[in-house]
């Protein structure tokens, strides 16, 4: 990639892979992918290709003992895979942090928002009991919440969704952190109150120099999100583009497919949906070859058999298609 | 499409309404009601959509459920053919709901998982026909196939099926006894794209060729808009809006309407949200409505008037609003 700038974190050939009864599963299988400073990435694809395993397996939030992760994740320098539980733990919440998708279940429901969000002050910044409180209250309010000194002392119970989501992000953001997991951080939301978060994470990133990885299948929200776009299908990175080829050149049968699926307002509503057939393959049978062939419109004879590798095509574009490594 | 669609509806809903008491103390006295639903009226014809759209706790699912007496409406009349279901007997309930089915949003929760795919598709036949267990067979073989899926895998049990072949399964099952009225709860919504493509098409083929009527009830206006032909738009147990799916796509009226196509993410980086309408605050608790229209504390374009509740009228020929603007 010809890109003169160096990368915040970069995650080279990761491999996260669960054991379970019925044998290993990788569910991210050899996945590598660099973030820059100040960027939003988009992270997409549907259930189960791996995309939130990849920002736990970054982060280090896996358990150990179900799940082992191989693979260089360099941040600033060091290998956070490598680093001692210990270190990683002063990294996390600090200089990176994560947004859940569930408001609701990643809070804890026994101690007030605020008390949630001056732990991690006074664990990082090394605030006290009074400053980390006040700072707390003072990042509800960057967040928008209405009567933040109130809403501090309130239980997430208390909260609505949106305001739980929003007390989320204050607490991912109270640390400064320079990159940003949000896992699927509208889903669980209405959409006029998603679009209140987006326009809530739009402003924030502002002025900052922030890097976040969006991780969804929404591709409406990635459209209006992110710069650059990385599609994983089974585990694998498929496709890579900044947003707007990505959109409207895709080059993997699978994001076009993906992109012709998704039904668009303002369509003529007797038109039928482009479906893909079929459906994401079991992590414990992959399909040999291309792990998209049997769902593939296009399929040759050479998917069926060997994997195809990531071919660089034009400037910041990849994929990982036979198709495109023919042309 | 268009021309099966006949002009006598199937389906007459009028003032349905719907109080869930709010109990508190040792005596359990009744303190309030939620008004989940207050006042919605409409129609279905034979042989047509009618989408049914809002954000959560709009009511929408309490309609659905009140339409076939899953619960029971506090007021009101549902008309199925000339026969009112609202003061029927149990008896002749049970026979007039062969014809009105539903569809559930969770294809994890809604299947026994006790029961083999046969089971689940020929109960509700054997509840109302005796048949060997060949014609059983034959018939479920049937409904499989109808749906896109093997009848070979009559024999098994639910977990050994994907999302998208779950709800294919719920989909025979609805079909069975032949209705003529189905509702879809949130049909497609715990789907992928891909596979919420696949569902939304079949759903749409099975409508061509049984000339079934669908209240198709979602949260998310781009799919509603896909498979509807005229759509209803909910806020707090109101319908503010209904209108043919291109009418509201062109010429919304309510400002909730408004409000929430602008706030639907086109999938595609280009495309600028014209005049993005963000709604301020969350949606009021049903416990406790605003008074006048439901609407006013967030409505961009409040008025004095809006302090009592706008009359639900026709604006032009086949589209109805409620609000204050369209006297």
């Amino acid at each position: 990639m010809n890109r003169s700038e160096v990368p915040l974190l970069s995650v080279r050939n990761l491999i996260t892979s669960f054991h379970t009864h019925d044998g290993i599963v990788n569910a991210v299988n050899g996945v590598d992918f660099d973030i820059f400073p100040g960027e939003t990435l988009g992270l997409v694809g549907e259930s189960g290709c791996g995309k939130s395993v990849t920002a736990m397996s970054v982060l280090r939030l896996l358990n150990p003992s179900s799940a082992t992760t191989r693979g260089e994740v360099i941040f600033k320098g060091e290998n956070l895979l490598a680093m001692t539980p210990e270190k990683i733990r002063l990294i996390r919440g600090s200089e990176i942090s994560m947004i859940f998708q569930e408001p609701m279940t990643s809070l804890n429901p026994i101690l007030t928002v605020g008390e949630q969000i001056a732990e991690s002050l006074r664990l990082h910044e090394k605030l006290d009991q009074e400053k980390a409180w006040e700072k707390a209250v003072q990042m509800l309010k960057m967040v928008q919440i209405p009567s933040p000194e109130i809403r501090a002392g309130q239980y997430p119970h208390k909260l609505s969704g949106g305001m739980r989501q929003r007390a989320m992000i204050a607490m991912a953001l109270c640390c400064n952190p320079c990159l940003v997991f949000a896992d699927e951080p509208t889903t669980a939301l209405d959409v006029t109150i998603q679009a209140q978060i987006i326009r809530l994470l739009d402003h924030l990133k502002k002025g900052s120099n922030m890097s976040v990885v969006l991780i969804t299948h929404d591709l409406g929200v990635v459209a209006r999100m992110a710069a650059r776009v990385v599609v994983m299908y089974a585990g694998k990175v498929v496709e890579e583009a900044p947003v707007v080829p990505l959109f409207h050149d895709p080059r993997h049968p699978y994001t076009r497919g993906l992109l012709n699926s998704i039904p668009v307002l303002k369509h003529d509503s007797q038109a039928r949906l482009t479906e893909i057939p079929g459906m994401v393959p079991n992590l414990l049978r992959m399909p040999e070859g291309c792990s998209f062939h049997p769902r593939c419109s296009q399929v040759m004879d050479i998917c069926t058999k060997k994997s195809p590798s990531m071919v660089h095509f034009a400037e910041n574009r990849r994929a990982a298609c036979w198709r495109v490594s023919d042309e | 499409m268009n021309e099966k669609i006949s002009l006598t509806p199937v389906l007459e809903v009028l003032g349905l309404k719907k109080y869930f008491p709010v109990k508190k103390g040792f005596f359990q006295r009744t303190v309030n009601h939620v008004k989940a639903v207050d006042g919605v009226s409409f129609y279905l014809n034979a042989g047509e959509t009618l989408g049914l759209v809002g954000e959560s706790g709009c009511g929408k699912t309490t309609v659905g459920r009140c339409v076939l007496r899953l619960t029971n409406p506090t007021a009101g009349d549902i008309v199925f053919k000339g026969k009112n279901l609202a003061h029927m007997s149990t008896e002749t309930l049970r026979q007039v709901r062969t014809s009105l089915q539903i569809i559930f949003q969770d294809p994890f929760s809604s299947l026994n998982p006790r029961m083999t795919v046969a089971k689940i598709i020929a109960e509700p036949i054997r509840n109302f026909q005796h048949l060997s267990t060949r014609e059983y067979r034959e018939k479920v073989g049937y409904l499989m196939e109808q749906v896109g899926l093997r009848p070979s895998q009559m024999f098994r049990y639910p977990h050994e099926f994907s999302g998208g072949q779950r709800q294919r399964i719920g989909i025979a099952r609805a079909l069975a006894l032949n209705p003529e009225v189905i509702v879809c709860d949130e049909a497609v919504s715990a789907l992928d794209v891909s596979i919420q493509a696949q569902i939304v098409n079949l759903l749409k083929d099975l409508q061509a060729e049984l000339n079934l009527a669908y209240l198709f009830i979602a949260h998310d206006l781009s799919v509603v808009e896909y498979i509807s032909h005229r759509i209803a738009v909910m806020y707090l147990g109101h319908i503010v809006e209904l209108a043919s799916g291109r009418q509201l796509n062109k010429n919304p009226l309510h400002p909730y309407t408004k409000a929430l196509l602008s706030a639907v993410p086109i999938p595609d980086p280009l495309a600028i949200q014209d005049q993005e309408i963000i709604l301020t605050g969350d949606v009021p608790s049903p416990l406790d409505p605003p008074r006048g229209c439901a609407f006013h504390p967030r409505c961009p374009m409040v008025m004095e008037i809006c302090q009592t509740r706008p009359a639900y009228k026709q604006v032009s020929p086949g589209h109805w609003a409620a609000c204050h603007l369209y006297p």
